[in-house]
């Protein structure tokens, strides 16, 4: 699988109707595999990761992201 | 209490008081409008609770929300800091860390509060609540009068800034945030050099956003998934600009990606991680912030998922009752209807549980609107934002 989608290229994706569609399970594993191999290589490009605060993202049930 | 995590939070509502009336806000009008403050002798009861049944991790969080924190004077948080402090050094001595949060509209901001929180600065943390840019931010966040708050907002955040204290952002996106991402993004960029954080919030597809420019549905995954991935292109400018802005929905959601075997949907709304008592005494987990007036009926005795009056009964008391164990197996079945039937499901941040019951009316349903939008659009943001930056025609 070739993960580069030029569907998705910068500065197009806004004015693209987007494929309203979920990632199939096979299409998130396989994003998943690329991701973790950025990682591995050092190629997250500076990206941070940070454990999930559930305290300060969200007040109560009715605030969520 | 096997199996139970450790109480890492506990959400006070020194006062259900707001000076403001926040057109979003999930506090009744009647709620806020309620002179009242929670007294030291129910703080007291707390943590009593908490420290003689051994209830606590390394560290707990104090926080003071639900309601404006700051309508109430420095010296009610001073004394109850002490007294939560005396309390731990006498029963807890060296075996558990305490830290002291505010989330606050920063309307209040005065010279006297910059004293206090310089004086505790030392375990004090703050989030400020701000939409943005005026535009953005007035739109929903006005006072009981209707007038405007956001210059108010701006003044205070200033007021940190000039005194050097950091604090943290919460901002709800709205319609207007989605019409305007660079003014969004470019407002909190500005002053990104005193934020301690930054985390956007989307408002759960029920009551509370059903009015305009908060109304959403899985219809919405386009314009949602645009506005993602032009923040995780502007974050991405400033990361090779050498800048230092983040935006924690994607860094989390990234550890989400990256880490294998972790569990956040149980995580996240496990029971006794998080406490909150609300002025009265009344006591609710599972989520930060739950409030006893949330799905009242729910389990027959009016109270929501209130587990009882911290007055009457122990926290160790409350978990050992009925009320608890049928929350506990409600939200259990609700993961497992998850774990069974969804493929981002290691991906998600948990803490749909209440939203698929005010949607599908019952617990052991799958997908909500807010786990398409809030979640599944979101990771596939992050990780289509990920493949674009991979090097050309880089198989996997």
């Amino acid at each position: 699988m070739v993960v580069r989608d030029p569907f998705f290229t910068l500065g197009k994706f806004a004015q693209q109707p987007w494929r309203n569609a979920l990632k199939t399970k096979k299409q998130l594993d396989a994003l998943i595999e690329m991701a973790r191999a950025q990682k591995a290589s050092g190629a997250l490009k500076g990206r941070t990761t940070e454990a999930d605060d559930t305290s300060t993202n969200s007040w109560g049930p009715m605030m969520r992201t | 209490m096997a199996g139970l995590a450790p109480i890492e939070m506990v959400v006070l509502q020194g006062t259900p008081f707001c000076n403001l009336n926040c057109s979003y806000c999930d506090l009744s009008v009647a709620s806020r409008k309620r002179r009242w403050q929670m007294p030291l002798f129910i703080i007291e009861r707390v943590f009593r609770s908490i420290f003689e049944d051994r209830l606590f991790g390394p560290r707990i969080v104090v926080v003071w929300h639900s309601g404006e924190p700051l309508t109430l004077p420095p010296e009610y948080y001073r004394a109850a800091i002490e007294l939560i402090v005396a309390l731990r050094d006498e029963l807890a001595p060296g075996a558990v860390t305490l830290e002291f949060n505010f989330q606050t509209n920063g309307v209040l901001i005065s010279d006297a509060w910059i004293a206090f929180f310089e004086e505790q600065r030392h375990h004090l943390r703050l989030g400020i609540s701000c939409d943005g840019p005026a535009d953005m931010h007035d739109a929903f966040r006005n006072n009981w009068g209707g007038k405007p708050t956001h210059a108010k907002v701006v003044a205070g955040m200033k007021q940190l800034s000039d005194a050097a204290f950091p604090f943290k952002i919460i901002a709800v996106v709205t319609d207007k945030t989605l019409a305007d991402p660079d003014g969004f993004f470019d407002f909190f960029l500005e002053r990104s050099s005193y934020l301690s954080g930054f985390h956007f919030n989307i408002l759960a597809d029920g009551e509370l956003a059903a009015q305009d420019g908060l109304v959403y549905s899985r219809q919405d995954r386009d314009r949602y998934y645009a506005f993602y991935r032009h923040l995780l292109a502007r974050e991405r400018g400033v990361i090779e600009a050498g800048g230092a802005f983040r935006l924690q929905n994607f860094s989390q959601a990234l550890s989400r990606i990256l880490t294998k075997g972790q569990d956040m949907v149980v995580e996240a709304s496990r029971p006794l991680r998080t406490i909150n008592v609300d002025a009265k005494g009344y006591v609710t987990s599972f989520y930060a912030g739950l409030e006893k007036s949330a799905f009242p009926d729910q389990y027959g005795d009016g109270d929501g998922l209130s587990l009882g009056n911290i007055e009457q009964h122990s926290i160790a008391e409350m978990i050992a009752g009925p009320k608890f164990a049928s929350i506990l197996s409600d939200f259990q079945t609700s993961q497992s209807t998850c774990r069974e039937s969804c493929d981002y499901y290691g991906l998600c941040s948990g803490g749909f549980e209440l939203s698929k019951l005010s949607e599908h009316g019952r617990f052991n349903a799958a997908e909500t609107a807010e786990c398409a939008i809030i979640v599944k659009t979101l990771v596939d943001a992050v990780l289509d934002d990920m493949a674009e930056v991979a090097p050309l025609g880089k198989a996997v």
